[in-house]
């Protein structure tokens, strides 16, 4: 038959019935057109696959454009900070490492450290004879063989302290030059630096039982950081004995061992659940060429998707990561759908055609709908406007519709392609024995039946129950928690932070207010005509410009900074283990040269204070350029250090802070025109940043699951044509949705980014069954026209394929519980447990309603039967 | 017999080697002089601007400097008075350079009215927080390095010896310098310093030049840090510089610090 004809002879005319009749006309016609199709496509995006980049860069979680963003880079780059990494020396049993002996190891691996550049590349003809060319531009290869900037290394034998000399003069001496001959000597430098604010508690706990190296890496070699690690640890093996071990820290570490773990999940985890899947779908349906269909199409729909999306240019983040493992189970349901179906109907078609027909006509509206509804959910994560999120969601609705497409297409096909003997027992198979799926349906079946109203109220309360549990649900999402209990990062983060000050770093930055009326051009370079640059630099008359310099602005800082540091958790314990900013450095600074601490009361003295540290640092200022801007100092930087990434602690901090500057409003100054504006106060940082998207994800999660819900609602009621049984299908969802975060909530598990797209699966997901089992149940209902009938028909066909798609699923992601990494423990878990709640509340709750209400749902209305009659039969 | 003829050969190869770094050697004092000993005393008004990485807003500072020689090639006093910004006004900075010993460095912050004495050990520590260290503000003595001529070369149209100094004693940051001396008045053009890894790590570069009482003075220097990514510009005011003001010693003095011989600064 030709395409038109097809078209033409649609006695209904209805475009779904035109393009459910072209898409089967069009499988069984042309399947190995098909296959070798599905083949090269495949091949197609496989290709994709030597390009895929990972990126975990925590601020990836914003748009670019977020104010909270814009004002972290702009910080990054005015106070250049660069990402840390991190290696840890402690004791193992809690002693001083600020001996003569382990000073030298330490002295020695910092040494070492320092040397460690990229490796050299392989060097070809070509190579070599390119070097020779770009000989002129050494300087660029210099910089680029180095992973980290060695001037900016943060350790004992590197940093300077400013000291009075015997002669009384003020030196910059460094801390540790040379590794101690003497106990003595070894003392007197933990003395030094628990005495200097700056590095107090950062560089060595205050004990001396752990000693920190910071390397500062080039911008851009933020990848390298594996590598780095990797050599130091080397490095740190070498030198420790027995007695010491080491630690590995840094958000760029702890990014790049994710990202490297992420390719062994996907590799690992998600192939081994496709295997159980594979498993238990032969259990069920006992013909490996049979099943070997849904599973082709799982892999086509994982490739084609990933493929798409590192086509497009997206690099791939811990959510994207994760579609595999969600578009799977997905596209392995559909096709058991089909499958189920041809199975119940093989028997009564003389033609396998005909039943391939019989059954894509069944299944295309549900089909359709189930996938239409899965990709609304997954959608709609598109509105969180958080971008690793959309990533995820729009990559996954693309492989819902794959996922369909090729369910219509494909499964047919390759189903009409199978041989005779491939099929020979296919149809009979379940006949010959009661498994376990049947006695377990019948159960549900016999609950349903016998206390339908224990079923119904049993439901109220559970929702009444979760309701109840939703508001203790504790929003935290810390990325070190992405790694397990006992991951060498989450032991490295303890130690750390138990012994430092903290190694979660928020900012607080002030900026004074811009003098009005200010429209001085930037300094461009002198050049030749440098005479104007004299008259240029004389100042405006009157009142000086707003100025960190201001000593109300200091103690400011001051205050503000103590307050921060006696902020306590509920247990009593510290939460803010150290605060540094320029009024330590200017504290460090009267210490020295006039032995008085107290802050500079002039604004005067706070410029000579600085100038005095500028002058007369061997590094220029630097450790004082982290603080505050140069020239006229308009604005500075506060580290605020967190002993937990949580982001509850940043929230917090932020309040008391918030509270604070309410009761004692930060400082204002006159501007020249008389006006007057005060010094403005922001939080920054990645531990902040942290916490701004989380509010963000929190609030779009809620609008895209409460836009989602609405539009499956809209559908179901279009797809059913009754408002009632639309809302009937919409239970099995609800109800999983209020289970699964209730418990959170009651369990106290920590809702993260993971758990919170779980909401768009069990969307997407649970309905599919809702679905498939009112949609079936009205189809009986036409055959049977008998309540009584349809109820237990539908125990017998439909309610089966769902709960063999639940066991598939559930146990399909089991594997998952054993992942390193625990986002894919979560999802495994959720996964397992959104399947068995919306597989059994589709199949007791549901019956149980149509078991009390038929009387009152459309389509079931004609046969009115009395509740008695029912129980009797059975 | 063998030895004999060794030892001939070697002397007759060492002869020119010889006349050439005596040469070199001649060169860097006379380029020395021409930079830094120029005139018996002198004062000059100097804005310096530091650039920090990655190109932002300048750092300036504006101060007077007063110079005296107390021994052509040898010992310097200088006194600098700063004038901007505003709030280091008066700061004053007293600096004895010593040959072969510690410089002398004593600092007055006015807001606190204190002298405070500053180890003047190290020599190449970063003056006043700018890509140039005290010796390359107040000059290197020749005597700490060995010279040697490479060749000539003309640079932006001006003929120039190259020279490149190595230190005696080894240092911790400079390694050896390169340096681009011009042949008519002495003026180094440019200077290429060398780190122990073989790297350029300063570059310094002398701008216009002008004659002051019949003196070529560099008005415009600029340092460069091309491994931090920084760099500083040292300007002389044409209307602010003077030489052989006949300074007397007592203008050098700790009691100077408080009270600046204003006199010379205005």
């Amino acid at each position: 038959m030709h395409v038109l004809d097809v078209f033409l002879s649609d006695p209904n005319g209805i475009i779904h019935n035109t393009m459910q009749k072209l898409l089967t006309e069009f499988a069984i016609r042309r399947p190995k057109m098909i296959m070798v199709l599905g083949f090269l496509i495949t091949l197609g995006f496989l290709a994709a696959f030597p390009s895929l980049k990972t990126d975990t860069d925590p601020i990836k979680m914003l748009p670019a454009d977020n104010p909270a963003i814009t004002l972290y880079k702009q910080v990054k780059k005015d106070f250049a900070i660069n990402d840390l990494v991190v290696l840890g020396i402690k004791s193992k049993n809690g002693d001083s490492l600020f001996t003569p002996g382990e000073l030298a190891k330490i002295h020695a691996i910092t040494e070492e450290i320092l040397e460690i550049q990229e490796p050299p590349a392989e060097t070809s003809f070509f190579s070599e004879v390119f070097k020779k060319m770009q000989f002129l531009k050494d300087h660029d290869q210099v910089r680029s063989q180095r992973i980290f900037i060695k001037e900016d290394v943060i350790a004992l034998s590197v940093i300077d302290d400013i000291v009075k000399t015997e002669a009384g003069e003020l030196s910059l001496e460094p801390l540790m030059g040379q590794p101690p001959q003497t106990q003595a000597e070894a003392s007197a430098i933990l003395d030094k630096l628990n005495g200097n604010p700056i590095f107090a508690g950062k560089l060595a706990a205050e004990d001396g039982s752990l000693v920190g190296i910071y390397l500062p890496l080039e911008p851009g070699k933020k990848d390298r950081a594996y590598y780095l690690g990797q050599r130091m640890k080397e490095i740190a093996q070498k030198h420790l004995g027995e007695e010491q071990t080491y630690y590995l820290a840094g958000l760029p570490i702890a990014e790049n061992t994710f990202g490297n773990e992420m390719f062994v999940q996907m590799g690992v985890y998600a192939p081994a659940a496709g295997v159980v899947i594979f498993l238990l779908m032969l259990f069920f349906f006992r013909s490996i060429k049979l099943v070997a269909a849904p599973m082709l199409l799982g892999m086509m729909v994982v490739i084609w998707s990933m493929g798409a999306l590192i086509y497009s240019g997206n690099s791939i983040h811990i959510m994207s990561s994760m579609i595999p493992i969600f578009l799977l189970p997905i596209a392995v349901l559909n096709s058991i759908h089909i499958l189920s179906r041809l199975h119940d109907n093989l028997a009564n078609h003389e033609a396998r055609e005909d039943a391939i027909r019989h059954v894509m006509k069944q299944l295309f509206n549900p089909m359709l709908f189930t996938s239409v509804t899965t990709i609304v959910g997954f959608v709609s994560l598109a509105t969180t406007g958080i971008p690793p999120v959309v990533v995820f969601g729009v990559t996954v609705g693309f492989g819902v519709f794959l996922s369909w497409l090729l369910s219509m297409i494909f499964i047919p096909a390759y189903f009409s392609l199978l041989s005779e003997d491939a099929l020979k027992n296919f149809g009979k198979s379940e006949e010959d024995k009661k498994s376990v799926v049947m006695e377990v349906v019948q159960m549900f079946k016999g609950i349903a039946n016998q206390a339908p109203h224990v079923v119904i109220a049993a439901a109220v309360l559970t929702l009444g129950i979760a309701a109840y549990g939703l508001p203790k649900i504790i929003i935290n999402d810390n990325p070190v928690r992405w790694f397990k209990d006992d991951h060498f990062l989450r032991q490295a983060d303890q130690v750390m932070n138990n012994k430092l000050a903290g190694t979660y770093l928020a900012n607080l930055v002030f900026t004074a207010p811009k003098p009005a009326g200010d429209v001085k051009a930037p300094e461009s370079e002198t050049g030749d005509a440098f005479g104007s640059a004299f008259d240029a630099f004389d100042e405006p008359a009157g009142a000086p410009a707003p100025s960190i310099k201001d000593p109300q602005v200091i103690a400011y800082m001051e205050q503000l900074s103590q307050h921060l540091q006696k902020i306590e958790s509920a247990e009593g314990a510290r939460i803010v283990g150290g605060v540094v900013s320029l009024v330590d450095i200017l504290k460090k600074i009267g210490t020295v040269a006039y032995d008085d601490p107290s802050l500079p009361t002039t604004r005067e003295q706070v410029g000579q204070y600085m100038f005095l540290f500028e002058s007369g640092d061997r590094n220029r200022g630097k450790d004082m350029w982290k603080f505050v801007t140069r020239g006229e100092a308009d604005q500075a930087q506060m580290w605020v250090l967190f002993k937990s990434g949580d982001n509850q602690t940043t929230i917090q901090v932020v309040e008391a802070a918030t509270s604070f500057m309410a009761e004692n409003p930060p400082p204002t100054f006159t501007l020249a025109d008389g006006s007057e504006a005060s010094l403005k106060v922001e939080w920054s940082g990645l531990t902040y940043i942290n916490k701004v998207w989380q509010d963000e994800m929190v609030e779009g999660m809620i609008y895209s699951l409460i836009g989602s819900f609405g539009i499956v609602f809209a559908m179901m009621v279009f797809l059913f044509r009754s408002v009632l049984w639309g809302l009937i299908s919409m239970l099995p969802l609800t109800l999983t949705i209020m289970m699964i975060y209730g418990g959170i909530g009651y369990t106290g598990t920590f809702y993260d980014m993971p758990i919170a797209v779980l909401s768009s699966l069990t969307l997407g997901l649970s309905v599919d069954f809702a679905i498939h089992f009112i949609e079936s149940t009205r189809d009986l209902h036409k055959e049977t026209k008998d309540g009584q009938k349809t109820f237990f028909a539908i125990f017998d066909g439909t309610a089966q394929a769902i709960w063999r798609n639940v066991l598939v699923i559930s146990i399909g992601f089991t594997p998952l519980f054993f992942s390193g990494l625990v986002p894919y423990m979560t999802v495994g878990s959720f996964f397992f447990a959104i399947m068995l709640v919306s597989g059994i509340t589709t199949l007791i709750l549901l019956p149980a309603i149509i078991r009390l209400y038929h009387r009152f749902l459309p389509g079931l209305k004609p046969s009115v039967q009395s509740a008695s009659s029912l129980r009797k039969s059975a | 017999m063998f030895k004999f003829k060794a030892i001939l050969l070697a002397a007759a190869l060492a002869l020119p080697l010889s006349a050439y770094a005596e040469s070199a050697l001649e060169i860097v004092k006379k380029a020395s002089l021409a930079s830094y000993y120029a005139g018996d005393d002198g004062k000059a008004q100097m804005l310096m601007k530091v650039y920090p990485q990655g190109g932002g807003k300048a750092i300036s500072k504006l101060f007077v400097m007063l110079k005296k020689d107390v021994a052509e090639g040898g010992e310097q006093m200088f006194l600098t008075y700063f004038q901007r910004p505003s709030d280091i006004q008066k700061t004053t900075f007293l600096v004895h350079k010593k040959i072969g010993e510690d410089d002398l460095r004593r600092l007055y912050l006015p807001a606190s009215d204190k002298v405070l004495a500053i180890s003047g050990a190290r020599k190449q520590d970063p003056f006043m927080g700018s890509d140039f260290s005290y010796e390359d503000v107040s000059g290197r003595h020749f005597s700490k390095d060995d010279h040697k001529l490479l060749g000539e070369e003309t640079l932006k149209e001006q003929a120039a010896f190259i020279v490149e100094s190595t230190p005696k004693v080894k240092e911790e940051k400079i390694a050896r310098m390169k340096a681009w001396i011009a042949k008519d008045s002495y003026i180094p053009l440019k200077v290429e310093f060398y780190d122990h890894q073989g790297e350029v790590f300063k570059i310094y570069k002398t701008g216009k030049v002008m004659e002051i009482d019949g003196i070529t003075t560099i008005m415009h220097q600029v340092m460069e840090s091309p491994k931090r990514g920084t760099k500083t510009e040292l300007l002389v005011n044409p209307k602010q510089v003077a030489y052989n003001l006949g300074l007397s010693e007592s203008v050098f003095s700790e009691r100077s610090l408080k009270n600046p011989p204003m006199q010379y600064i205005r």
